[in-house]
């Protein structure tokens, strides 16, 4: 799984810009004997099949995009103005490395410098409008033969283990769960299993709409990753999630009821293995379940995150062990499915 | 034939357990009143309660939100106290001092801090007294995720009006009342009564439900905000004085057909009705209409003062005129 979620975070895949992600799902999963298809919104919809059918259709999701930027307008000198695609606190983007476009050029997040910054600028974090990626031409003609608007931009970030076990990447929201995927295709599965490696999830939950929709699941479950607070001079409910506490299963946020039987299936397996686990102290934020739950008929929908630490920046960190966990309790939810008894 | 009216009914069902997502218990009690009304219940994944009876001619579906708002609990601090998020729509001044009720019965006290500024209150900075004193003891009574709700019963004002903290249950017992006014005729539609889940979230179970059972119309039985109280500037609909025609709502205008005959219901009926044009207030109207290929949807209300306050007033006398005309509505199927 590890190999998987290295190679998974250091590929590109903004919103609406998946392929470079999609195309190594695609190998990886064909070549674990999956049937795959990608729909007319991006959506790779992998089907592999079990020991048994499988009473219920289970489908498990994970989203491939990322948040990122996309070009606007290119301007006298060479500089491309941009606008953040997903929710990007502005605050981390000023000095950024960046890779521009399907030729993943280079380039740097500028902003004017500390010599003509006002007082009143000082103060306040710099708005997207204020900021401009350098491509390093030399005047805006040449800048328009490297890149256009609307191709899209990511942090240039790489995968790096550090500290006890933790490791250090972009994206892990939520290549995590798209690791897991892949690790879970590449084993004997007990039932028929949907995997559904979504798009557009970033602005909006867009793609999981539609694979919902194609695939019919009776049962969901959304393999996320969801932010954690657990930083210096933050006390109690304010941490959301703690890395390293364990997954924090879904139970109720911003955008979704989770299933009360599949939440307290998820609670009663991780006790009986022994897994440590949380949820999240504030009611905030959302994952593809929003859109999965009320596709059709409605749907009963599970969660399983691993908590990251500033999440949506370039530099997100996670633990190896939280997301180790993660993928057994996944692995145990899907044999619980096929046995029957998580319910009708 | 029920052994109720509809003060015992709605008292019945504001002391039934049931926040958004968490609607089991008060659905097992519909479920048990709606029985000898219908010919097939289930639950779907939503969570929805869907009552179907068999009939010759269009299916309509007549739904009411049974789901209240509440307050989770987040976290345990160490003197005990419990920190809560709310479960939908809360007023946080309001709530502070109110009894709230855990599913197992447990009962807390909701307290503000010292310090509080109750113009800027929000809900999560409120937390629970639970009677204890360290966090041990407290782990012992309730854990996080754990869901509470408004304690207080219903309380009776004058000869025909009741307070209850679930207006919306007012809408639920007038589904009942009309299921069962129905029960000795022949109704020339297949009827669908639904009661909604997760309606405080923001509409989310009635989605679901609709797509499955695909209605030719469909009519929805909520709860209207009056605001109608002695300080009012103007109000969108009086108590006592029947029924609201809900002709507007947020991202939704009631389909003319519809309203047109729950005019001319009315009028057959002489049932007094009022209209309901409020272009904020949510509505599930608003996901029914745009369901599949579209349904003609309309609504009727029970007025109901102070939305927002612990405890909201409605009009018995206005319940039981919903119930009829909901009951001629669906005795007369969708054609007009």
């Amino acid at each position: 799984m590890l190999k998987h979620l290295k190679t998974l975070c250091e590929l590109s895949g903004v919103s609406s810009f998946e392929s470079p992600v999609r195309k190594y799902i695609e190998k990886c999963a064909i070549r674990c004997g999956a049937s795959v298809r990608t729909d007319a919104l991006g959506n790779l919809i992998a089907f592999k099949k079990g020991k048994k059918k499988g009473s219920r259709t289970l489908m498990l999701a994970a989203h491939m995009d990322e948040v990122g930027f996309m070009i606007t307008k290119i301007e006298d000198g060479g500089f491309a103005r941009f606008a953040p695609v997903g929710g990007i606190d502005r605050r981390v983007v000023p000095g950024r490395h960046v890779l521009v476009g399907e030729k993943q050029l280079h380039g740097l997040i500028g902003l004017k410098p500390i010599h003509l910054t006002t007082d009143e600028e000082e103060k306040k974090a710099p708005e997207f409008k204020d900021l401009y990626i350098d491509l390093g031409a030399k005047d805006k003609a040449e800048a328009e033969t490297l890149v256009r608007p609307g191709d899209c931009v990511v942090f240039a970030s790489r995968f790096e283990r550090f500290g006890r076990g933790m490791v250090k990447a972009k994206a892990i929201d939520d290549r995590f769960g798209c690791a897991v995927m892949l690790q879970l295709l590449e084993e004997e599965l007990p039932q028929d299993v949907t995997f559904a490696f979504t798009v557009q999830e970033e602005v909006g939950c867009r793609g999981a709409f539609g694979a919902a929709f194609s695939v019919r699941p009776d049962i969901a479950l959304i393999l996320e990753g969801t932010t954690s607070a657990d930083i210096a001079g933050v006390e109690g409910p304010a941490k959301i999630t703690c890395v390293g506490k364990g997954p924090v299963f879904g139970y109720l946020d911003g955008s979704t009821i989770y299933d009360r039987g599949l939440f307290e299936l998820l609670r009663g397996e991780a006790d009986s293995l022994g897994i440590p686990w949380q949820i999240k102290s504030r009611i905030a934020g959302g994952t593809d379940a929003r859109a999965v739950q009320r596709s059709r008929e409605g749907v009963r929908v599970a969660n399983i995150s691993a908590p990251v630490r500033y999440l949506h920046s370039a530099a997100t960190v996670a633990s190896l062990k939280d997301m180790d966990n993660g993928y057994r309790l996944a692995k145990r939810f899907l044999e619980v499915v096929a046995s029957g008894k998580a319910g009708k | 034939m029920m052994a109720f009216g509809p003060y015992e009914l709605l008292a019945e069902l504001t002391a039934a357990y049931g926040p958004s997502g968490r609607e089991d218990g008060v659905r097992k009690l519909l479920a048990g009143l709606a029985k000898p009304f219908a010919d097939e219940i289930r639950t779907d994944a939503m969570g929805n309660l869907i009552c179907r009876r068999k009939g010759n001619g269009p299916r309509v579906l007549v739904a009411a939100p049974m789901d209240t708002p509440a307050l989770m609990v987040t976290g345990l601090d160490d003197k005990g106290f419990a920190r809560v998020n709310a479960i939908g729509s809360l007023c946080a001044p309001v709530l502070a001092g109110a009894q709230v009720r855990f599913e197992n019965g447990l009962q807390a006290l909701v307290c503000a801090p010292e310090e509080a500024d109750f113009g800027k209150l929000k809900p999560e900075e409120l937390f629970l007294d639970l009677g204890v004193s360290k966090k041990a003891e407290a782990e012992k009574l309730v854990r996080p995720g754990d869901i509470a709700v408004l304690a207080a019963g219903p309380l009776r004002l004058g000869q025909t009006r009741v307070a209850t903290p679930f207006a919306n249950r007012a809408a639920c017992a007038a589904l009942l009342l009309a299921m069962e006014k129905l029960v000795s005729d022949n109704p020339a539609s297949e009827l669908c009564f639904v009661f909604t889940a997760q309606n405080e979230v923001g509409c989310r179970g009635i989605g679901p439900a609709v797509f499955a059972l695909e209605p030719d119309a469909a009519l929805l039985c909520e709860a209207a905000g009056s605001f109608d109280s002695a300080s009012a500037g103007h109000s969108v609909c009086a108590l006592g004085k029947g029924p609201a025609l809900k002709l507007m709502g947020a991202g939704f205008i009631a389909h003319p057909d519809v309203a047109a005959r729950l005019r001319k219901l009315a009028k057959a009926k002489k049932i007094a009705l009022q209209t309901e044009v409020a272009r904020s207030t949510r509505t599930g109207a608003s996901v029914v209409q745009e369901s599949r290929s579209g349904v003609p949807c309309g609504g009727v209300a029970i007025p109901c003062r102070g939305n927002d306050n612990a405890r909201s007033v409605v009009d018995l006398a206005d319940l039981q005129s919903a119930a009829d005309l909901i009951a001629a509505y669906c005795e007369n199927g969708a054609e007009s």
